[in-house]
């Protein structure tokens, strides 16, 4: 259990307005290093998850923990083991320049100034954005605020990078990047995610394990990537997409094939490949 | 709006002037401006004004345009001239210069220094909720005015502010409710986020990083010595 | 234009060191205060209402080129402490892009923070008068009382500050000058003196109200205009987010 750095038990949340967010049912827990991403359709409540990780929100009813505190009212204890990168960066970009807002948060907590300078050139360094190092925030295009915003989110290598909706806004080529991006800080700092995303294609490349909330059903659905995807009529209940390439080969299993249902063009190239030398395929 | 054209200039130029650092310049502004100050007559201000230009020029910088912008608290000061103008031209004409000098500086400062770096000056003399306001009020600036001008687009691309100057207002404040509610949205959202970053207070930046270089100091002389000689040449008027 | 902002070089220098003084102790002051009450929230806040002052002068109203200045809405949605130092924050940037002097800042200041505190007033005493309800005519009277009061005050400044060649000791107008002359040869002077500072005096008067009608000329459209928008304005908010338009209120933050 030691290595559970986050849990949420059936939160219950009301906003001013009276919307509620449900989301019991399955726990919700992130383990040190694991890759979690949390999918749903609009108004399902990932947002709100995410604020309650980060202690913006305090539940109505249920438990959320992270590295042990409850973070609605510790979040400073846990600070530095915590990074977060949200949908619009605008709104957490807040240093003068570059520099300064990527040193803002190990400033805020008191680092020595040679930490906090070695710290800042090393990320800067890492994300290759050490040229920006005195640019104003406002005249950077949006990818590189988006990688601004994750160098002050990795300034202090958290052990949790919390990201809401990462994806949003980029086009195909920047969004591999950023998965590229987020395999090279995993294998470097190796901090557990928790990603919000909608952009199903990409879940089977960065996640280790998936949440689907369901709104007021809570959490619906969890597991694997292949063990949810797999569950093809379930997920489009709920108003989620599978991959696409889930989908296919999930038609093709329908019409008979003899196939399983690869989340990859690896995965489906071996299946392909299976089938087609195999002993009811074509050689 | 002048605040972004200046801004970009500042941050993308690249001029001698631009080079020099931020609390040269302040010091080195103030000193022109108490220049046009003591100027006390035609001739004198007019000094001024060349000298300025003089600097603006050798260093580079667009003279017409930063003009332009400087004349705008020529407006007032030819209001208050204007009763002046028969009785004592002379002092008409010296209020109407000096507004004009002090405008050009401060332009000549602004346009050539970042936001960013004279507020990093000016937040070592005040309190932090002022310091951390300025950085702050600089950034909203640039988002709000950009949600401004697409709200502005929207209501052109649906036919247009409306058919008569009081439907115009009434649109053009609806749209600034807009952008009210937008920025108090931002506001919490953003306060959020420091929160979480760890803000308690003090929003540093990290201004310049090295002593200036010794011949930057030359623009201090200068303007040292445009004052100097404005004091002169008042102290030999009386 | 309701609003100019007093250039450089126009006031004595004790007027503009007063100016300077108050409004670094107000300003202080409300710092202070506000960092007891609300904490690290108080400079996103005034952050916000700084740039929506100066977001609304890029507003291309169809009137004379006026712009609003949001001093009144910033004192409604905000109150006078939060808004005296907003209003120093836009003076600030406004004056380093030429827009009011640099060493009429504190004046600027407070001028502007007169239009905050009336509106402020105002607007409070107005909805209570109106039971809540007439938002566009509350805001429009409290924009009217505002501005009028703060350009009288700008006025009075420059009329009470004794701007006129003569006291400042500038260009002497050609009676001054004979009289020093004389004064230099050994002449007496004190007649001539007494006319010659009369004569200044009287140009003084005639020079300040030439000044004082064009700019209440110009004001006063100005005033019609801003208590237009800003009552649209605050009628809009109190229909969809009353909220922004109480001080006290505290909102959760929704997504």
């Amino acid at each position: 259990m030691d290595d559970i750095i986050a849990q949420v038990n059936c939160l219950k949340h009301e906003y001013p307005d009276h919307t509620t967010v449900d989301l019991c049912g399955l726990n919700f827990t992130v383990r040190r290093g694991q890759r979690v991403v949390v999918l749903g359709a609009n108004g399902s409540g990932k947002s709100t998850l995410i604020y309650h990780l980060l202690g913006l929100l305090a539940p109505v009813d249920g438990d959320v923990t992270v590295f042990g505190v409850n973070p609605a009212k510790s979040f400073r204890e846990v600070r530095q083991r915590v990074g977060v990168v949200l949908q619009d960066v605008d709104d957490q970009i807040i240093g003068p320049t570059v520099w300064d807002d990527v040193t803002f948060t190990p400033r805020a907590m008191g680092w020595p100034r040679e930490r906090v300078n070695a710290a800042g050139d090393a990320i800067l360094d890492r994300l290759g954005i050490q040229h920006l190092r005195t640019k104003i925030p406002h005249y950077l295009s949006g990818g590189e605020k988006r990688k601004v915003a994750l160098a002050g989110a990795l300034v202090t290598e958290p052990e949790l990078l919390i990201l809401d909706e990462p994806f949003t806004g980029l086009d195909p080529r920047s969004r591999s990047e950023l998965v590229a991006l987020l395999d090279s800080v995993s294998e470097q700092l190796h901090p557990g995610y928790v990603i919000s995303t909608h952009e199903i294609d990409f879940v089977p490349h960065i996640a280790d394990y998936v949440y689907v909330l369901a709104g007021p059903g809570g959490i619906a659905v969890s597991g694997t990537p292949h063990e949810v995807f797999s569950q093809g009529d379930r997920l489009r209940e709920l108003g989620v997409d599978a991959p696409s390439l889930a989908e296919l080969f999930s038609a093709m299993k329908d019409r008979g094939w003899d196939v399983g249902i690869p989340l990859t063009v690896e995965q489906a190239l071996s299946e392909l490949d299976r089938t087609f030398t195999g002993p009811h395929g074509v050689s | 709006m002048d605040l972004a054209f200046i801004d970009h200039m500042a941050a993308n130029g690249d001029t001698p002037l631009h080079r020099v650092s931020a609390s040269i310049k302040l010091a080195a502004s103030a000193m022109l401006i108490a220049a046009a100050i003591v100027a006390a007559t035609p001739l004198t201000a007019a000094a001024v004004t060349a000298a300025v230009i003089v600097l603006a020029a050798v260093t580079g910088q667009p003279l017409r345009r930063l003009a332009a912008i400087a004349a705008y608290p020529v407006l007032f000061a030819a209001l208050f001239a204007l009763g002046w103008v028969r009785s004592n031209a002379a002092f008409a004409a010296v209020i109407v210069i000096r507004a004009f000098n002090s405008g050009l500086i401060a332009v000549l400062l602004i346009t050539t220094t970042t936001f960013v770096d004279v507020f990093a000056v000016l937040s070592r003399v005040l309190p932090g909720p002022v310091a951390d306001g300025m950085f702050m009020a600089y950034r909203a600036f640039f988002l709000l005015f950009d949600e401004l001008g697409r709200v502005l687009q929207a209501i052109r691309l649906r036919g247009g502010a409306g058919p008569t100057r009081a439907a115009q207002l009434r649109t053009y404040g609806e749209a600034m409710a807009v952008i009210v509610i937008h920025a108090a949205d931002m506001t919490e959202r953003m306060y959020r986020m420091m929160t979480v970053r760890g803000y308690s207070g003090r929003i540093r930046s990290s201004g310049e990083s090295s002593a200036p270089a010794p011949r930057q100091y030359a623009l201090l002389i200068y303007a040292a010595a445009v004052l100097a000689a404005q004091v002169a040449l008042r102290t030999r008027q009386f | 234009m309701s609003h100019l902002h007093i250039p450089d070089g126009l006031l004595p220098l004790p007027v503009v060191i007063f100016g300077l003084a108050a409004t670094a102790l107000l300003v202080f002051a409300a710092a202070r205060r506000l960092s007891r009450s609300e904490g690290t929230r108080v400079a996103p806040r005034i952050a916000m209402l700084s740039a929506l002052m100066l977001v609304g002068m890029g507003l291309p109203l169809p009137i004379l080129g006026y712009h609003v200045n949001l001093t009144v809405l910033t004192g409604i949605i905000a109150g006078p402490a939060a808004g005296l130092i907003a209003v120093f924050i836009t003076n600030l940037i406004l004056a380093l892009i030429a827009h009011g002097g640099i060493t009429t800042l504190g004046l600027n200041t407070l001028i502007g923070s007169v239009e905050v505190f009336l509106g402020w007033l105002v607007w409070n005493a107005a909805r209570r008068a109106f039971h809540g309800g007439r938002t566009f005519a509350a805001a429009s009277i409290a924009v009217v009382v505002a501005l009028a009061v703060s350009t009288g005050a700008m006025l009075t400044i420059v009329r009470w500050s004794g701007t006129d060649p003569d006291q400042f000791g500038h260009v002497h107008s050609a009676a001054i000058a004979d009289e020093h002359h004389e004064e230099a040869v050994g002449v007496d002077t004190t007649n001539t003196a007494d006319a010659a500072h009369a004569a200044g005096a009287t140009g003084a008067t005639a020079a300040f109200r030439t000044f004082a009608t064009l700019l209440l000329s110009a004001a006063v459209v100005g005033w019609a205009v801003e208590a237009a928008v800003v009552g649209a304005l605050v009628q809009f908010i109190s229909r969809a987010r009353p909220e922004i338009l109480d001080p006290d209120a505290i909102k959760e933050y929704k997504g």
